[in-house]
C-alpha cells in the first residue's frame, strides 16, 4: 500500500471519529451534570437558564429531522439537476425529442420517490420503502429508456 | 393526541412508549434488534460500497487499498473525494483538510442523538460505537430511538451491520474490478437510487405535522446552497437552517424539545 494513502486514511479516519465521538461525549457529560446540579450552583438565574437551554434543546431536538431532510434533499439533487439540465435543452433542441428525453429522467425520479413513500406507509417499513423505491426507479428508467 | 397536553401527561405517555418495546431485553437481544434495524442501511450501503470498490479499482487502487479506506475512514462521500484527491496527486495537507471539512456535520449528530434519547441513554462504549455514527446510522437511530428503549447494545448492532456491509461491499466491488457494471448501466443506476430511497423512507418515518416546516426549511435551504456551493456545505447549512426555524417557531413545552412530538407518534 502507498504510504500517502495510509497516512491520509489514518489521519482522516481518526479526525472523523473525533468529530463523531467528542461532541457526543461532551453533550452526555454536560447533560448528566446538569441533571444533578441545581441552577443556583451554576450561578445562573433559573428563568434565564430555562430560556437559553430551552432554545438549545429545541435546536438540538430539531437537528435530527433537519439533518435527515437535508440529506434526503442532497441525495435527490443530482437527479433534479439532471432533469432540469435536460429540460433546459428543450429550447435549443427539437421539442418532441428533447421533451421525451427530459421525461425519461423526470418520470423515473417521480416514480421512485412516490413508490418509496407508498411502500413505506402501510407498515412504516424503511426497508420496504428503500427496496421498492429503487426497484420502481430502475423499472421506470427501463420503460422510459433513460438508461 | 393533543399536542398541547400538559407536560406531566406527555411525560407519562412517553415513558409508556419507551418502555413498551423491549422493557427487560438482554444486551444480546438489544444488539440483535439494532442489527435488524440496520438492514435497510445494509440494503442501501452494499451497492454503493460495491460502486466505490469498482471506482477505486478503475482509479488504480488495489483491493487492499480500497478496503483500507473503507475500514479506516468509513464515510461514503469523503471516500469518493479521497479517490479523486489520491489519483490527482493532491498534497496530504489538502486531502486531510478537505475531507475533514466534509465530515464536520457529524459533530452535530452526537448532541442531537443525546437530545433524542435523553436520560434513557447510558454511555460506556461510545468511543467504539460512535465510530459508526454515519449519516444513515444517525438518521436511523434518530428515527427509531423514540420507539424503543435505546441502549448502547442496540446502537452497536445497528452500527456493526452497517459497517460490515460497507466494508464487505467495497471488498466485493474492488475484487470485481473497474469494468464490473459496464454491461449493466440500468442496474447500476437502480442500485444508486437505493440511498435517496433510504433517506426518503427515513424522513417519512421521522416526520410529524409539527416538524414539516423544519424539514421543508432544511430541504429547501440545502438544495439551494448545495446547488451553488456543493453537497457538504448544503447539508450543514440546511441542517442548521431547519433547526433554527424549529427553535424560533416551536412553542416552549415542559420538555422544551420538539422531540416529545416524535415520541408520541404511534409506532
Amino acid at each position: 500500500m502507498r504510504d500517502e494513502l495510509v497516512a491520509l486514511a489514518l489521519i482522516v479516519g481518526v479526525g472523523t471519529w473525533a468529530l463523531r465521538y467528542l461532541p457526543l461525549r461532551l453533550s452526555w457529560t454536560r447533560g448528566t451534570r446538569d441533571e444533578l446540579t441545581p441552577d443556583h450552583e451554576h450561578g445562573i438565574a433559573p428563568g434565564r437558564r430555562a430560556g437559553v437551554e430551552g432554545a438549545i434543546e429545541r435546536f438540538l431536538g430539531a437537528t435530527g429531522v433537519a439533518a435527515v431532510a437535508a440529506l434526503a434533499a442532497v441525495a435527490i439533487l443530482p437527479y433534479l439537476q439532471e432533469s432540469l439540465a435536460l429540460g433546459s435543452a428543450i429550447a435549443e433542441a427539437d421539442a418532441v425529442i428533447a421533451g421525451s428525453r427530459s421525461l425519461s429522467r423526470v418520470v423515473p425520479l417521480l416514480v421512485g420517490v412516490l413508490a418509496t413513500v407508498m411502500a413505506f406507509l402501510p407498515r412504516r417499513s424503511v426497508g420496504a420503502g428503500t427496496l421498492v423505491g429503487a426497484a420502481a426507479y430502475g423499472l421506470s428508467l427501463w420503460l422510459f429508456g433513460g438508461a | 393526541m393533543d399536542a398541547h397536553a400538559p407536560a406531566a401527561d406527555r411525560s407519562a405517555e412517553t415513558t409508556t412508549v419507551v418502555s413498551a418495546a423491549v422493557p427487560s431485553a438482554s444486551g444480546r437481544a438489544r444488539f440483535l434488534a439494532g442489527a435488524r434495524a440496520g438492514l435497510p442501511i445494509v440494503i442501501g450501503y452494499f451497492p454503493i460500497a460495491v460502486s466505490f470498490g469498482v471506482s477505486a479499482s478503475k482509479q488504480g487502487l488495489s483491493f487492499m487499498e480500497a478496503t483500507f479506506l473503507s475500514l479506516v475512514i468509513y464515510a461514503g462521500a469523503s471516500q469518493f473525494v479521497a479517490l479523486a484527491l489520491i489519483t490527482s496527486g493532491a498534497s496530504l495537507l489538502l486531502g486531510v483538510v478537505s475531507l475533514l471539512a466534509m465530515n464536520t456535520r457529524h459533530a452535530f449528530y452526537g448532541p442531537a442523538l443525546h437530545e433524542q434519547v435523553g436520560s434513557n441513554g447510558r454511555l460506556r462504549y461510545a468511543a467504539l460505537w460512535s465510530f459508526g455514527l454515519t449519516d444513515e446510522v444517525f438518521a436511523t437511530a434518530v428515527a427509531q430511538a423514540p420507539k424503543l428503549s435505546w441502549s448502547e447494545h442496540w446502537m452497536a448492532g445497528l452500527g456493526l451491520v452497517s459497517y460490515l456491509s460497507w466494508v464487505g461491499g467495497t471488498l466485493v466491488g474492488s475484487l470485481l474490478g473497474g469494468g464490473a457494471f459496464t454491461a449493466y448501466p440500468l442496474l447500476d443506476q437502480a442500485l444508486a437510487f437505493m440511498l435517496p430511497a433510504l433517506f426518503i423512507s427515513l424522513l417519512a418515518s421521522l416526520l410529524t405535522r409539527r416538524q414539516t416546516l423544519t424539514a421543508v426549511a432544511a430541504a429547501v435551504v440545502c438544495l439551494v446552497v448545495a446547488a451553488l456551493t456543493g453537497a457538504t456545505t448544503g447539508i450543514l447549512v440546511g441542517m442548521v437552517a431547519g433547526a433554527v426555524v424549529a427553535t424560533i417557531t416551536a412553542k416552549p413545552t415542559g420538555s422544551g424539545s420538539p422531540v416529545a412530538d416524535t415520541q408520541r407518534r404511534p409506532a
